[in-house]
């Protein structure tokens, strides 16, 4: 028997020295888990980063480009009311060619009857310069004075409102336009700051895989370092072992 | 490290994740008992929020570079659609490691109900008995 206490010993020693190996290889393999996990998560979030900015790259442009359709749209209402001014304008100047012939026609008109009467006078032989026929006349020429200023002053009131309604559609037009224009600017800006947030979205999701790649590295080191401790530590207490049995 | 709803992956830490994916175990297969003693040193869980939802483990053989994926399991509940695309995940991040570690075939043992899911995923099987999967990863 005491031939095998020296061999007993020797064979602990250099199972602590597997038994060392084998945990060096764990601590080793662990860090190497861990780098795997950290590349595989970097590697999903560098994925999502891209696939987020796309997505968020595509609605600005979206945005963008809805805001010029939309500005396209109200500038050509806008155009449309400048269109029914010109028109308004248009029709107020035709109506006003109109009010000036019938203005003609009427006072034709009336001076015939006023000659009518004159000739029923001078038939009647009375005298025109002088009493009833004189007034008669003169009520006649007032009336169709008056009648051609009241003519007038109407055509004018037609002619001003019509004026009035083609200077309100303008002004409706260049205030739609004005709307318009600032609504584009901004939700333009607000996409060009959208595409800024995406891009910088990214970049900080570039930075948080970086940040864990970083990770997985540190812990593949730091499995190798606990490795090589570990291995360390095995061998010295192997050959502790080893001169604790050669001293038996 | 969660970014959304994506799921990031992460080690099994038993006094972590331990009892709840017992629970979801025992909830899913009642007819027998979850036994972490029995669980590879490799295994992850997916995280979704912070928060467990798929577990998974790594049998890596030793002298030969085959693994084997061991227990999948999602979160109880879990919509199939959810739970195979959790799955994938789960099997992509284990395959990664596997790589890490100059193991280059991945090998299941499944139920006949999922062997279909493992084929789409890439897994033949064995011809004859077809209780055998393997994936070669490179």
């Amino acid at each position: 028997m005491p031939f095998i206490v020296p061999y007993l010993g020797y064979i602990a020693a250099a199972a602590t020295v597997v038994g060392a190996g084998v945990s060096a290889y764990s601590s080793y393999a662990t860090g190497k888990t861990q780098q795997a996990i950290a590349n595989y998560n970097a590697a999903n979030q560098e994925k999502n980063a891209k696939l987020q900015l796309m997505q968020m790259q595509t609605q600005a442009n979206l945005q963008k480009q809805n805001a010029e359709a939309q500005f396209s749209m109200r500038q050509q209402e806008a155009q449309a009311k400048f269109n029914n001014a010109t028109s308004i304008e248009n029709q107020a100047e035709g109506q006003d060619r109109i009010n000036r012939a019938n203005l003609e026609k009427r006072r034709t008109e009336m001076e015939r009857q006023q000659a009518s009467t004159r000739a029923a006078i001078a038939a009647s032989g009375a005298v025109e310069s002088s009493g009833t026929p004189l007034d008669i006349l003169a009520e006649t020429a007032g009336t169709i004075q008056r009648d051609q200023e009241e003519q007038h002053y109407s055509d004018n009131l037609q002619r001003s409102q019509l004026y009035r309604e083609a200077q309100m559609e303008r002004l409706g037009g260049s205030l739609a336009l004005a709307g318009a224009t600032l609504d584009r600017t901004s939700e333009v800006v607000s996409a060009g700051l959208n595409g800024v947030a995406a891009r910088s979205s990214y970049l900080a999701g570039m930075r948080e895989s970086t940040l864990t790649r970083m990770g997985g590295k540190a812990a593949a080191s730091a499995g190798k370092i606990n490795a090589g401790a570990t291995l360390f530590s095995g061998i010295g207490s192997g050959a502790g072992y080893a001169a604790k049995y050669k001293a038996t | 490290m969660v970014r959304g709803s994506t799921m990031t992956i992460s080690e099994y830490i038993p006094a972590e994740h331990g009892e709840t994916v017992a629970a979801w175990w025992n909830q899913r297969h009642p007819q027998t008992v979850f036994q972490p003693a029995m669980l590879p040193p490799v295994g992850i869980v997916g995280l979704v929020d912070g928060l467990p939802v798929a577990a998974c483990w790594l049998a890596m053989t030793v002298g030969v570079g085959v693994a084997c994926l061991e227990m999948p399991i999602t979160k109880p509940r879990t919509r199939l659609k959810d739970a195979k695309a959790r799955l994938v995940s789960m099997f992509d991040a284990l395959a990664a490691i596997a790589l890490a570690h100059d193991y280059g075939v991945l090998m299941v043992h499944p139920r006949p109900e999922v062997r279909g899911f493992l084929e789409s995923y890439g897994f033949a099987f064995e011809p004859y008995t077809y209780l055998t999967g393997a994936k070669l990863l490179r």
